[in-house]
C-alpha cells in the first residue's frame, strides 16, 4: 500500500507565516463568515483596522489574503483582468512581516532612542517600497506598466534623490543597497562611536514611498483612485514603536487613498500615545479594531471540517479512498458511556464506595446497592451514588431511573418530576463530569481524547491548533492503520488520544520556554490546571467541569505592574483566555467581570474538561495569584491561600427538603 | 598536485612552528578550555600576549565547586593577561591589536555568541584576513537529568534572538533557517516557531564526537522534527569546514533568500557558519538561542585539540 501511495502527513507545515501566496490560495478557506467580518470593509474602509487574535486564529492568513499577490494569484493574468479586478476591490495590499529578530535587535543595539526611531521609520519605508516596487514589477509584466515606468520614476527624481535608477529594477536594487547600509550600520553599532552620525544622513524614506505611490496615481489612469493598503503583520515585534505606527495611524487621510490592515496578538498595544502633542489613538475614531474570535461553535467547526477537507484532499491515499472528512475520520463525539463501561468492568461495584456511611447506617446496605446499580451503565449508578448521599431515597433514584431509562425523553416532564430531573442531571449536567470521578475511583485509568468535537474545542478557536492535533495524530499511522481505514473510516481512538496528549505536552513545553515570562506562566498553568483537576475529581460536586477563574479584584491586580505584565502576557500568548463578554464572576456573586480559561489544548494532561459551562468560578485573590506564579503548590494549598470570606466558596450544605438542591463541592476541603 | 584546501590538524604539529603575536581565550570551569595552554606550557611556544577573557556572566563565586578549576589558568606558570568585561563589551582597543597582527582564538572556553562578536570584531573592526583557531574536544558533555530529558537542565532558559553583528535585512521577506542541532529539548523547536521560515534545514553532528550523540540530538529535537518535512543533513562536529561547504550547498538551492543560521550544535559548526557568514554576507545572518542563565560546567574531560586555520575575506 505505501508503495502505491507515498504518504505525507496532510498536516505538517501549518502556519500561514510559512506560506509562499500560492500555498495560501491552496488552502484558503474563508474566514470571514466565522468571525462575521465585512470582507469589503476589509478592503475599503479608509479608517485603519487592527486585527487581533490569539496564535493561529488566521490574522495572517487574512492579511496575505488582502495582499496584491494574494490576488493576482487567483485572477487570470491579463491586463483587463488586473485593472477591472484591483478596481472592484478598491485597494492594492502591501503586505509585510515584521520578524521577531528585527524588533528585538532595534530594542538592543546601543543606540540613541532618538536614531533607533530614524533607523525604524527608514527600515519600514524602505521595506514597504521594496514591497511596492515588486508590485510594480509584477504589473510591468502584465503590461498594466509599460512606458509610464520612465514617467513615474522621473516624478519620483523630483522628490528623492533615487541615484542612476532608470527603471523599477534599478530602484528596487537601490533600496536594497540602502538596506543593506542601514544593517551594515547596525552590525558596526556596537564597536563604532561614530556610527550614530550615520543615521543622521539618511534620506526620508517616507517621501521615496509617498512619492512612488502618488506617481503610480497620476500616471496609470486606471488607477487614478486606487487606495493603497499597508498590512503590517505581527505588530507585536515592533512594540518600541508603536508610537510611529499610532502616529501614521492618527494621520490617515482619505485625500491620501493610504490606509493599514494591522495584525497582531492581544494585549500587543505598547501604547496608544501618538507624536502629535499629548494626542493618544483612539479605537472607533483613529481604528477600528476586530477580534479575531469564535462566537459560533457551529460555524467555526464548519470551518475546521472545510480546512481540513482541503489538505487531505492533497493526498492521494486519502482522496482516492473518500477519506476526506475530518469528523468522519475522527468520529463525531466521544462516547462517555463506552468509555465508562471500559474503566470499570474490572470493579462494577467500586462506585459503591462513594456511599455516604451516615446516610447507610440504619438501611440495608444490600438493598440500596441493588436499587442504585446498573452494571450495563456505570455512568447511572455513579449519579444514584450521588443521589443518594444528597439525600434522596434508594427507591426513589431506582424508580427515577428506571422512567429515566424506559420513557421517552420528551414524555418525561409530563409523567414524572423526578426521572425529569434525573434526566435533567444526567444528560445535561453531570454525565461528562462524572467521567472524570469514575476514572479517579480506578487506579491506573485514564481520560480518553478523540473525535472531531473533542479537538475543535481542545483547540480553542485556533486552527493552527487543531492542525496540530491533527498532524500529531496523522503522524502516528502506520501502514496497517492504513488497511484499517479503508475498512473502519475511523482512526482509533488510541491514535487520536496520543496525538491529543502529544499536543498538550508540547503547548505545555511551549509555555515553559516562552520568552515573557515563561516560566511563571508554566508555573501558574500547572497550578491552576491542578486546582480544576480536583474539582473534576470531586465526587460532591454540585457545578460541574469547573474550569475558569476570575479575580477578586482585577484594579488591584492592575496596579502591580509585575503581576499585570506576567498576566498580560499570558493572554498575549494564548496561555490563559478571556471569555467574549462580561459575566458574573460566579455563581451568587452579583460583580460583573471577566472570565477566563486555561488554553483547553493541555486539557488532556490534567483531564479535565475542555467545555465551559459556567456556574461555578475560582475566584483568585492578588496574593494567591502572585503565589501560584512562582510556587508549585498543590490543589488544597491553593484554595487554603485563597479562601476569604469574602468571595464565593464551595461549601456544603446540604438543604434536606429540597428535593432538587444539587450537592456541593469540595465539603471540607482544606479542614483536614 | 594535491592542493591544500584548509588547514585542520591536532595543536601539537601546529606548535612546532608557530608564530603569534595574541592568543585570545575565554576563562571557563570546563577543563577543556585550557588544554591548549598546557600544549603551549610543554612545548615551551612563545607567544607575546594572551588575553584571557573572564566574562562576568560566567565568573563563578568563590563557593563555587568550580571556582578552582575556572580560575587554573592562573598556576600554570605562564603570563596572561586578564580582562574582566561582560559578553556586550568585548573591546580590544587597548590591545594594540593592528591589521597585521598575528592571532589566534581558542573557541573552547567561549560561548557561541561571544565567539561571534570576537571573529567579527578582529576581521571587520580590524581588518585581520588570516586567522589561528584552537578548540579542544570534551571527552563527554554533562546530561545530569539524563540524556533524553536534558531541555533546560542543560543549559537553561533560552531566548531567540538574531547576532547584532550578522544581522541582515535579506532582499525580500523569505527566509530559509537553517538549525544545527544541539541536545537541548525544545531549543529548536522555539527557534522554528520564532522564525517562521519558509523553509528548514536541520543538521546533525555526525560522526560527532561520541557516537550515541547523534541520535540524542535527533531524539531531543523530535518536536520539530515531525513538526516540518525535514530535511535533514549530517556534518562533522569538529569540522568547520563541513559546516561551511552544506552552508554552500543550502544556499544554492536558495540563492535569492536570506539564509538564517542558527547554531544549537558545537562551536567547530559555530566556526563554520560564522566563516561562511563573512564570505557571503548578502543575503546570510547569524542568530542564536541565548541562555538566561549561566550553566558553569557543561563537559567532562578533554580530547583531541585542534587548530584551524581560517581566512575571514
Amino acid at each position: 500500500m505505501m508503495n502505491q501511495y507515498s504518504f505525507n502527513n496532510p498536516f505538517v507545515e501549518c502556519t500561514a507565516r510559512d506560506m509562499e501566496y500560492n500555498e495560501v490560495s491552496k488552502y484558503w478557506c474563508s474566514p470571514f463568515y466565522l468571525y462575521n467580518i465585512n470582507e469589503k470593509m476589509l478592503f475599503h474602509s479608509q479608517t485603519p483596522i487592527l486585527l487581533e487574535g490569539a496564535r493561529g486564529c488566521g490574522k495572517t492568513m487574512i492579511l496575505k489574503y488582502l495582499s496584491f499577490f494574494y490576488q493576482v494569484e487567483n485572477i487570470e493574468h491579463n491586463k483587463e483582468n488586473i485593472i477591472n479586478h484591483f478596481n472592484n476591490l478598491g485597494s492594492i495590499g502591501i503586505y509585510f512581516r515584521f520578524k521577531n529578530d528585527f524588533g528585538k535587535v532595534l530594542e538592543t543595539i546601543n543606540c540613541l532612542k532618538e536614531n533607533k526611531d530614524i533607523l525604524f521609520e527608514h527600515y519600514f519605508y524602505m521595506y514597504y517600497t521594496r514591497e511596492l516596487l515588486l508590485i510594480f514589477i509584477e504589473l510591468k509584466k502584465f503590461l498594466v506598466i509599460s512606458e509610464e515606468e520612465e514617467l513615474m520614476l522621473s516624478d519620483v527624481k523630483q522628490k528623492y534623490d533615487i541615484a542612476q535608477s532608470e527603471s523599477f529594477k534599478d530602484l528596487l536594487d537601490y533600496v536594497n543597497l540602502n538596506i543593506s547600509n542601514a544593517d551594515s550600520i547596525i552590525k558596526r553599532m556596537r564597536h563604532s562611536s561614530k556610527i550614530q552620525d550615520e543615521i543622521s544622513n539618511f534620506q526620508n524614506s517616507k517621501i521615496l514611498f509617498e512619492s512612488l505611490l502618488v506617481a503610480f496615481r497620476q500616471r496609470i489612469e486606471h488607477f487614478k483612485n486606487i487606495k493603497f493598503l499597508i498590512l503590517l503583520d505581527e505588530y507585536e515585534n515592533i512594540k518600541d514603536f508603536h508610537i510611529i505606527i499610532n502616529t501614521l495611524l492618527r494621520q490617515v487621510d482619505s485625500s491620501e487613498k493610504i490606509s493599514y490592515r494591522i495584525g497582531m496578538r492581544p494585549e500587543s498595544i505598547s501604547s496608544y500615545k501618538t507624536s502629535i502633542s499629548d494626542e493618544l489613538i483612539q479605537p472607533n475614531r483613529d481604528y477600528i479594531l476586530i477580534s479575531l474570535r469564535i462566537n459560533n461553535a457551529k460555524k467555526y467547526q464548519r470551518f475546521l471540517k472545510e480546512i481540513s477537507k482541503k489538505r487531505l484532499n492533497t493526498n492521494d491515499f486519502f482522496k482516492e479512498n473518500k477519506l476526506i472528512n475530518i469528523d468522519e475520520l475522527f468520529g463525531l463525539r466521544e462516547d462517555w458511556e463506552h468509555e465508562a463501561s471500559l474503566i470499570a468492568k474490572s470493579d462494577l461495584d467500586k462506585s459503591f464506595s462513594l456511599l455516604d456511611e451516615k446516610l447507610l447506617q440504619k438501611q440495608n446496605i444490600e438493598e440500596v446497592k441493588k436499587l442504585l446499580r446498573n452494571h450495563e451503565r456505570p455512568l447511572l449508578q455513579l449519579m444514584n451514588v450521588i443521589w443518594f448521599n444528597r439525600g434522596k431515597s434508594a427507591e426513589e433514584i431506582s424508580h427515577a431511573m428506571n422512567m429515566f431509562l424506559t420513557l421517552p425523553k420528551k414524555d418525561l416532564k409530563q409523567k414524572d418530576d423526578c426521572a425529569y430531573k434525573y434526566m435533567l442531571d444526567y444528560s445535561m449536567k453531570y454525565k461528562y463530569q462524572l467521567v472524570f470521578v469514575l476514572i479517579s475511583l480506578y487506579p491506573g485509568a485514564s481520560k480518553k481524547y478523540y473525535s472531531f468535537t473533542t479537538f475543535s474545542y481542545l483547540a480553542s478557536g485556533s486552527v493552527n491548533d487543531f492542525i496540530t492535533l491533527c498532524r500529531n495524530t496523522f503522524s502516528q499511522l502506520d501502514e496497517l492503520c492504513f488497511v484499517e481505514l479503508i475498512k473502519n473510516k475511523t482512526i482509533p481512538i488510541e491514535y487520536q488520544n496520543n496525538g491529543a496528549q502529544e499536543a498538550a505536552k508540547e503547548q505545555l513545553d511551549k509555555f515553559r520556554i516562552c520568552e515573557d515570562n515563561g516560566k511563571e506562566m508554566y508555573t501558574f498553568v500547572m497550578n491552576m490546571s491542578e486546582v480544576f483537576r480536583t474539582f473534576h475529581r470531586d465526587p460532591a460536586m454540585q457545578y460541574p467541569e469547573t474550569n475558569q477563574f476570575a479575580f477578586v479584584d482585577e484594579a488591584d491586580l492592575s496596579r502591580r505592574d509585575l503581576l499585570y505584565t506576567n498576566f498580560k502576557n499570558m493572554l498575549k500568548w494564548g496561555v490563559v483566555e478571556r471569555k467574549n463578554s462580561l459575566q458574573r464572576l460566579s455563581i451568587s456573586v452579583n460583580k460583573k467581570g471577566d472570565i477566563y480559561y486555561i488554553n483547553r489544548l493541555i486539557a488532556p494532561i490534567f483531564e479535565i474538561s475542555y467545555r465551559t459551562r459556567g456556574g461555578y468560578n475560582f475566584i483568585i485573590k492578588t496574593s494567591t495569584f502572585e503565589k501560584m506564579l512562582t510556587n508549585s503548590m498543590d490543589a488544597k494549598q491553593i484554595i487554603n491561600e485563597n479562601k476569604k470570606d469574602d468571595h464565593p466558596q464551595k461549601v456544603i450544605k446540604p438543604k434536606e427538603n429540597n428535593n432538587y438542591q444539587q450537592l456541593t463541592l469540595l465539603e471540607d476541603f482544606g479542614h483536614e | 598536485m594535491n592542493k591544500q584546501i584548509y588547514i585542520m590538524e591536532p595543536i601539537q604539529d601546529y606548535l612546532e612552528n608557530c608564530d603569534l603575536d595574541f592568543l585570545i581565550m575565554a576563562a571557563s570551569s570546563n577543563v577543556r578550555s585550557y588544554k591548549s595552554l598546557e600544549f603551549i606550557g610543554q612545548k615551551g611556544t612563545d607567544i607575546n600576549n594572551i588575553i584571557m577573557l573572564d566574562f562576568t556572566e560566567s565568573s563563578p563565586t568563590q563557593d563555587s565547586p568550580y571556582f578552582n578549576d575556572y580560575h587554573a589558568y592562573s598556576k600554570m606558570g605562564i603570563h596572561i593577561t586578564t580582562i574582566s568585561c561582560d559578553q556586550n563589551s568585548i573591546n580590544f582597543d587597548s590591545l594594540g591589536i593592528s591589521e597585521n597582527s598575528k592571532i589566534a582564538i581558542d573557541i573552547t572556553g567561549l560561548n557561541i555568541p561571544s565567539l561571534y562578536r570576537i571573529i567579527f570584531i578582529l576581521s571587520e573592526v580590524f581588518g585581520i584576513n588570516q586567522l589561528h583557531i584552537f578548540y579542544t574536544e570534551p571527552q563527554f558533555y554533562v546530561f545530569e537529568q539524563g540524556m533524553l530529558d536534558a531541555y533546560e537542565y542543560l543549559i537553561g532558559d533560552r531566548k531567540y534572538n538574531v547576532i547584532e553583528e550578522y544581522f541582515n535585512s535579506g532582499e525580500n521577506n523569505k527566509e530559509v533557517l537553517v538549525i544545527f542541532l544541539g541536545f537541548d529539548r525544545m531549543t529548536s523547536s522555539m527557534v522554528k516557531d520564532e522564525v517562521n521560515p519558509s523553509i528548514t534545514y536541520l543538521i546533525n553532528g555526525f560522526p560527532s564526537t561520541s557516537p550515541k550523540l547523534k541520535d540524542i540530538s535527533l531524539l531531543n529535537n523530535y518536536e520539530l522534527i515531525k513538526k516540518i518535512t525535514p530535511q535533514i543533513y549530517n556534518t562533522k562536529a569538529n569540522n568547520p569546514f563541513s559546516a561551511y561547504n552544506i552552508l554552500s550547498e543550502i544556499q544554492r538551492k536558495h540563492l535569492n533568500e536570506l539564509l538564517n543560521i542558527c547554531v544549537l550544535g558545537s562551536k567547530p559548526m559555530a566556526l563554520g557558519s560564522c566563516l561562511f557568514v563573512l564570505h557571503n554576507k548578502l543575503n546570510v545572518k547569524l542568530s542564536y538561542a541565548f541562555q538566561k542563565g549561566f550553566k558553569e560546567r557543561i563537559s567532562e574531560g578533554a580530547a583531541t585539540t585542534w587548530h584551524y586555520e581560517i581566512s575571514t575575506n
